[in-house]
């Protein structure tokens, strides 16, 4: 196993919710809970999950975007949290991230060769050297010549979102971090600018972490899936792995919950009962109990913990055997688990 | 590029001039800029563009008043005071010492045009940089920033001028120092309110994560579009200030006699009100059409921005 690209570990990031006597911390939403995972170079992740569970905050945490409140960020062994700002901004020459939203993401007073050329001129780069590698991206990300004096309004949003990923790849980055890319642009133009994401992540050859709530578009673009709920990755693996055979139920319901022409109609599972609970007051113990289809007594008391199941395929989740949080901390404690075992290993 | 590689594309490769996407061709018109829009939707607005003409005619007026006005600022014929309307040789009459309106009313229109301009600018940048600290900053910086605007807030605008003008002494330059500092503050919380709503989109978020200084950041992403509101809220000054500036030399706090303005001219002639109404009320209609032409060219600014994306 190659060394990770980029490691993280136990990222958290609270955000208080103000209001009360003097603007005081009233509550805190846990956007972000201990998320871990690894990316190899030249690999792709793709993290899905509903609106709302944190996806974005950890797209800006990775990038530092968002100073973290726990946890480490190490991007080829170098601990991204705790690099000083002018390292930090160095550094981000080999970070870059493509946003989602098409139009607040371009500055509406500059024109494409301005904005794509910006990212080269805060790095030092000046005149023609910037000129050429601006036509360069342009050309890669398949814009014509004269888009260059364009200005975003003039363009559609798969355009727009060519920019963006001109922009980011101007610099060469080695790492890049797309949050829902194409998620609002019609279904049509997705599929052209994933093509071309495709396309260049090979020429570039990047390492990617592609964050989508679309399961069939990760599946389409991923080697490894992580799956996150409230906060927390319930599932993670080769994306070949867990699309075979999906062990949370939370990835169960998405995928049952996705699109899929080839499965006969009257096939289809319920789909997922209920809402997104409040990040502000998760439910005790597995935070996807309220909406589980199989939670057990177990399920509200302890929080499960991410355990291999098979190679290259993890899961956090009490029907799986080793998620069972107490166990690991057996060691040191003197606790009973008899009753939990028994439970764990049902459907294992 | 490989067209092999575009697995679902609509058809044809992506080099310029077949484009894989219908609205490519559009790269041949002509880019339109940001400000290139601004200009056009105010030259469609017809009250704005005459307003504007009248400013830009009064502006030459002003600054061409030393070789088109036909007599003496300072000297008059004592002889011939306060003569009305089309006196000849006195087109516009004289003044209570006989000194020719027209020639007065030329040169007072540079005084007051500078005082109605150099406070707002003055103003618009110092303020429009600490409302864009503050703004982006936020926190500490920020809440000094704003709480230092705060204090000034708790005078009212013409007091706080006048305040101003008598303790720094009576002068043009002193009059326009204590009109700047009065319009500093509401033009840091029109900055800050615009700095606040521009970085949270998603553009300045790329330009930090590409790793621009937040003074690059706020040079290139966020001045320019904060410049459009502070620009509105600035240009709606312009009026105020010449009236306040006006006032001052009205009130002898700014310039002082004899020199022509049109503030000083209203204050030296209000006696004359009932002997000569007409040439009395000159300086008080020249006051009024630059504040109206000022004001109606604020308003075609602040339409020509609301039209946006």
């Amino acid at each position: 196993m190659a060394t990770p690209l980029l490691d993280i570990r136990d990222l958290r990031k609270t955000f208080p919710v103000r209001g009360g006597w003097l603007g005081r911390a009233r509550a805190a939403v846990r956007a972000v809970d201990g998320v871990s995972f690894t990316v190899e170079p030249g690999s792709t992740l793709g993290l899905v999950g509903e609106s709302g569970c944190g996806k974005s905050t950890t797209a800006r945490l990775v990038l530092r975007l968002v100073e973290p409140d726990g946890g480490s960020v190490h991007f080829d062994g170098r601990d991204v949290t705790a690099l000083s700002d002018r390292d930090l901004r160095a550094l981000r020459r080999e970070m870059q991230i493509v946003f989602q939203d098409p139009y607040s993401s371009l500055n509406p007073q500059m024109c494409v060769r301005d904005l794509i050329g910006f990212n080269l001129r805060v790095h030092g780069e000046r005149g023609a050297a910037v000129e050429a590698a601006v036509t360069s991206v342009l050309e890669d990300v398949g814009l014509a010549r004269g888009y260059a004096a364009r200005y975003p309004h003039e363009l559609s949003g798969g355009q727009r979102q060519r920019v963006n990923l001109a922009r980011a790849l101007v610099v060469r980055p080695r790492l890049l971090v797309a949050d829902e890319p194409v998620s609002a642009l019609d279904k049509s133009v997705q599929a052209q600018v994933l093509n071309l994401f495709v396309d260049l992540r090979a020429r570039y050859g990047l390492t990617t972490l592609f964050i989508s709530h679309d399961l069939n578009v990760v599946e389409y673009l991923s080697d490894w899936v992580a799956v996150m709920y409230l906060g927390q990755i319930v599932e993670w693996g080769r994306a070949d792995a867990v699309y075979a055979r999906p062990l949370h139920p939370y990835t169960q319901a998405l995928m049952a919950a996705a699109p899929d022409p080839d499965r006969p109609r009257g096939q289809r599972p319920p789909p997922l009962a209920g809402d997104l609970p409040s990040p502000l007051d998760p439910p005790s113990g597995c935070r996807f109990r309220t909406r589980c289809p199989h939670a057990m007594p177990i399920c509200a008391e302890q929080p499960p913990v991410l355990a291999p199941q098979a190679p290259a395929h993890t899961v956090a989740c009490h029907l799986y055997p080793g998620t069972d949080s107490k166990v690991l901390s057996a060691e040191s404690e003197t606790t009973p688990g008899t009753q939990y075992s028994a439970l764990s290993t049902r459907h294992s | 590029m490989e067209s092999d590689t575009w697995q679902l594309t609509v058809g044809g490769t992506a080099t310029a001039g077949a484009l894989p996407w219908p609205g490519a061709e559009a790269a041949d018109e002509a880019p339109t800029s940001y400000w290139g829009r601004f200009g056009r939707r105010f030259l469609e607005d017809r009250l704005a563009v005459a307003a504007a003409i009248t400013l830009a005619v009064l502006t030459a007026a002003a600054l061409l008043a030393p070789w088109i006005a036909p007599a003496s600022v300072t000297d008059g014929d004592v002889a011939l005071r306060l003569a009305p309307l089309g006196t000849p040789g006195h087109l516009l009459g004289t003044d209570e010492q006989g000194r020719d309106m027209l020639t007065r009313l030329l040169h007072g229109a540079r005084l007051t045009l500078l005082a109605g301009l150099v406070p707002v600018l003055a103003a618009g940048l110092i303020g429009g940089a600490l409302g864009m600290v503050a703004g982006y900053f936020r926190g500490a910086i920020g809440g000094t920033i704003m709480r230092l605007m705060d204090v000034f807030y708790a005078f009212p605008a013409i007091l706080l001028a006048i305040g101003l003008a008598a303790a720094l002494g009576p002068g043009l330059r002193n009059a326009i120092i204590a009109l700047a500092v009065v319009f500093i503050p509401p033009i840091v919380r029109v900055a800050e309110t615009a700095t606040r709503r521009v970085v949270v989109q998603e553009f300045v978020e790329a330009a930090r994560a590409s790793g621009a200084t937040p003074y690059q950041i706020i040079r290139y992403h966020v001045a320019g579009n904060v410049a459009g509101p502070v620009f509105v809220y600035a240009s709606t000054l312009f009026g105020v200030s010449i009236v306040f500036a006006a006032g001052l030399s009205f009130l002898g706090l700014g310039v002082t006699p004899p020199t022509a303005e049109w503030g000083l001219m209203l204050a030296s002639l209000k006696d004359a009100i009932y002997t000569n109404p007409v040439v009395a009320i000159l300086p008080g209609a020249a006051i009024f059409v630059a504040s109206v032409a000022f004001n109606l060219v604020s308003d075609g600014v602040r339409d020509a921005f609301d039209v946006r994306l």
